[in-house]
């Protein structure tokens, strides 16, 4: 398990991570989230041991982060490296051997990672002659190389087309039935959902907000409302006016709603019938992780970090 | 770990068609062109010293010109001026004489002015006038000592020549051959060439971080491996990559040497200043005594130089995303050795002035003017060891501070670190 407890960075003064405790279960995908700057990578990189906490500290397995756990750790870094001019299979030889695996092993982990990822008639190519999606299969088999106990992954479908990007979950969904601890930070919120089963929100360096997705989800309550009418919809801004909702999304007759304190969801299905020409569908239901996000963080100016 | 990126890093060096073709062509390069230098300097000196010359000499005492035309000489045809002053001028300008000699009549006359003029067309070389201006200051002083009808005994003891063989001693009054002219040179030359390694192969470990910082492969690594041990194990392999080039460099150079001597006769050599003068044709050629002590001083402090110079290159290029960015960074950091480089004139016109004594114990210009120093002056064991192990503990500090500044720029990117913040990067955990 990693132990992410009390941590504390400052930069320059500024404090980037305040007292932020989570933990991440083998077997399990935790999803860090936060808007750009939050201070997911601050947070990524004490858990590498790149940097050191100001305070608190971060275990892995009950052995506090250093060398040793370095070696157990697969590090996917948001912003992608490789060796421009190096052999693939080169760079991944190098990094599992900084890794601590042996020569032989190392080579023979490259070559499995590369066949797996569909990459096995690459070896010799350097990235420098490579598409940026088939430069992030690299980087991914750089994180995977030497079968870590713990795989952080940042932003890892970001450039991918589906068909990679369906590939990467399933090998992502393998570490996890293999007992791997794999933390997947993103600002891709259905894949999020998709993916996690736990997440944890960071907002100016805290954690807002962490647990069970299902747990977090009907911790907000049912208390969205999914819409897909023709006719007017007038009507949703009358509602919200007069305090009775808040309209979420409202587009081409689909829209998503929250009821507010006072009224409630049966209210706003008679109201939905009365002045719609014909209800298609209406359902209550828990809102969506990006809604949690928004209204957690809070800010609707976080729509512009988006990818 | 180290072990790891020490061979990964050299490896992927070597393996380069780069690295193959400066290690092969380089030398060939560098031949070329002092080889063309050297045939330049050769060929001319030859012409100019074999070449016959015509002198015209306008005798006005008519005692000076026998003398000259009695005196054996391969160099100059002399003939007298019968014609007018200006029309011997003339033939010079129209090239039927090379040289006109004008001697006054007071020349020849014992404590008469020492004035004498020669007229040429072009400018001539140095060695031509050096070489006309001897020939004639022993005829004329031969000439002036003949009104004293001096016995030839006496004569002889004028003429003779001196020949000034300098020997240094040393403290335990062994004797050194050279001179300090020599030794100097000899300590210029081992400088430039220390200079030149500490600053090519240092600006290597430069290049190679900054390539790793803007590829933000420094991220990934940095989660593998101690910066600290990536930065030494950078510096060793680029310390390698410089071993080996240096020894195919070497063993290219003695080749080339086997050869030379082998193939080429001794007196040649000794004209293309390899050999030194003296030996007989044929005879084994006499390098230059090797100083052992300085070799290993210099075995020891070029890699204690590059050592330092390397760490501080490494620092920069985990600082700065760009080579241009960093110039003004490099320039200062260089400063010291480019310094002592200057100064080995110094410490060859004053060897135990305070300032090169401070220079040669200053673990940023000791690598360079130590050797130089001990080449020039006797230097006891003590001031040579403690000036090594004044190197060594400074290399391993400036290693370490290096090591500090790297961690803590390298993944800092988009703005200049303030002296200040290095200072934090130095002094904070």
């Amino acid at each position: 398990m990693l132990e992410v407890d009390q941590v504390t960075k400052r930069y320059d003064g500024k404090l980037a991570v305040d007292r932020a405790s989570f933990n991440a279960r083998p077997g399990r995908i935790l999803g860090l989230l936060g808007p750009n700057g939050a201070g997911k990578t601050s947070i990524l990189r004490m858990v590498n041991d790149i940097t050191k906490p100001d305070a608190g500290a971060v275990r892995l397995d009950g052995q506090a982060v250093g060398r040793a756990t370095q070696a157990a750790i697969g590090y996917m870094p948001e912003e992608r490296g490789l060796y421009k001019n190096v052999a693939v299979v080169e760079q991944l030889i190098y990094l599992a051997r900084l890794k601590g695996l042996s020569r032989g092993a190392a080579r023979h982990s490259a070559e499995r990672w590369l066949e797996a990822l569909d990459a096995g008639d690459w070896h010799h190519r350097r990235p420098r002659e490579l598409s940026r999606g088939m430069q992030q299969k690299v980087q991914f088999a750089l994180a995977l190389v030497h079968s870590p106990r713990l795989l952080i992954l940042d932003e890892p479908f970001s450039g991918l087309d589906p068909i990679n990007s369906a590939l990467m979950e399933q090998v992502i969904r393998e570490r996890k039935a293999d007992g791997a601890i794999v933390i997947f930070a993103s600002h891709r919120m259905e894949q999020v959902e998709d993916l996690c089963d736990e997440i944890c929100l960071i907002a100016n360096g805290r954690i807002v907000l962490d647990g069970d997705l299902g747990s977090v989800k009907r911790s907000f309550g049912r208390d969205t409302v999914s819409l897909e009418f023709e006719g007017d919809a007038g009507f949703l801004q009358r509602l919200a006016d007069a305090g009775q909702v808040d309209v979420v999304r409202n587009i081409d007759g689909r829209a998503e709603l929250r009821i507010l304190a006072g009224y409630s969801a049966s209210q706003l299905l008679d109201a939905a019938r009365d002045e719609t020409d014909t209800l298609h569908q209406y359902s209550a239901t828990y809102p969506t992780l990006r809604e949690i996000f928004i209204r957690v963080v809070g800010s609707a100016t976080d729509e512009a970090h988006r990818p | 770990m180290l072990l790891t990126v020490f061979a990964s890093e050299y490896l992927r060096a070597v393996r380069t068609k780069a690295f193959i073709l400066t290690t092969l062509l380089a030398p060939v390069a560098l031949a070329g062109i002092m080889g063309a230098a050297i045939a330049a300097i050769y060929f001319s000196v030859e012409s100019e010293s074999t070449r016959e010359r015509r002198v015209a000499v306008l005798d006005e005492g008519g005692r000076i010109l026998p003398a000259l035309e009695a005196r054996e000489n391969e160099t100059y045809q002399l003939r007298s001026v019968p014609d007018s002053f200006e029309d011997a001028k003339q033939a010079v300008v129209d090239g039927e004489v090379d040289v006109l000699l004008v001697l006054p009549r007071e020349l020849a006359e014992p404590g008469g002015p020492p004035d004498a003029s020669a007229y040429v067309k072009d400018k001539q070389s140095i060695t031509a006038e050096q070489a006309l201006h001897g020939f004639l200051l022993d005829v004329v002083r031969d000439v002036r000592l003949a009104a004293y009808e001096l016995p030839p005994e006496v004569l002889d003891t004028v003429n003779a020549r001196l020949e000034l063989t300098t020997v240094a001693l040393t403290e335990s009054g062994g004797e050194a051959a050279g001179s300090a002219a020599g030794s100097m040179a000899v300590g210029l030359g081992v400088g430039v060439v220390m200079l030149m390694v500490m600053w090519i192969y240092g600006a290597l470990v430069m290049q190679t971080t900054m390539e790793e910082k803007t590829s933000r492969m420094a991220e990934i690594l940095v989660s593998s491996v101690r910066p600290f041990e990536l930065l030494l194990g950078k510096i060793l392999a680029v310390g390698g990559i410089a071993a080996t080039q240096l020894a195919v460099w070497l063993a290219m150079l003695v080749a080339l040497g086997v050869f030379a001597v082998g193939v080429l006769p001794a007196e040649d050599l000794v004209e293309m200043g390899l050999a030194a003068p003296g030996d007989q044709p044929g005879g084994p050629v006499a390098l230059p005594a090797i100083r052992f002590d300085v070799v290993i001083v210099v075995l020891l402090m070029l890699p204690l130089g590059y050592l330092i110079n390397a760490s501080l290159f490494g620092a920069l290029g985990a600082m700065y995303e760009s080579p241009q960015e960093a110039q003004v960074a490099v320039s200062i950091a260089m400063t010291p050795m480019i310094a002592a480089i200057l100064m080995v004139q110094t410490v060859g016109l004053a060897p135990n002035s305070p300032l090169v004594a401070f220079g040669s114990y200053f673990p940023f210009t000791a690598p360079i003017m130590l050797p130089t120093r001990m080449l020039v002056t006797d230097m006891a064991a003590w001031q040579v060891l403690f000036s090594i192990v004044l190197c060594a503990s400074s290399a391993l500090a400036i290693v370490w501070l290096a090591g500090r500044v790297f961690r803590g720029s390298l993944l800092i990117y988009g703005k200049k670190l303030t002296v200040k913040e290095i200072w934090t990067i130095l002094t904070v955990d």
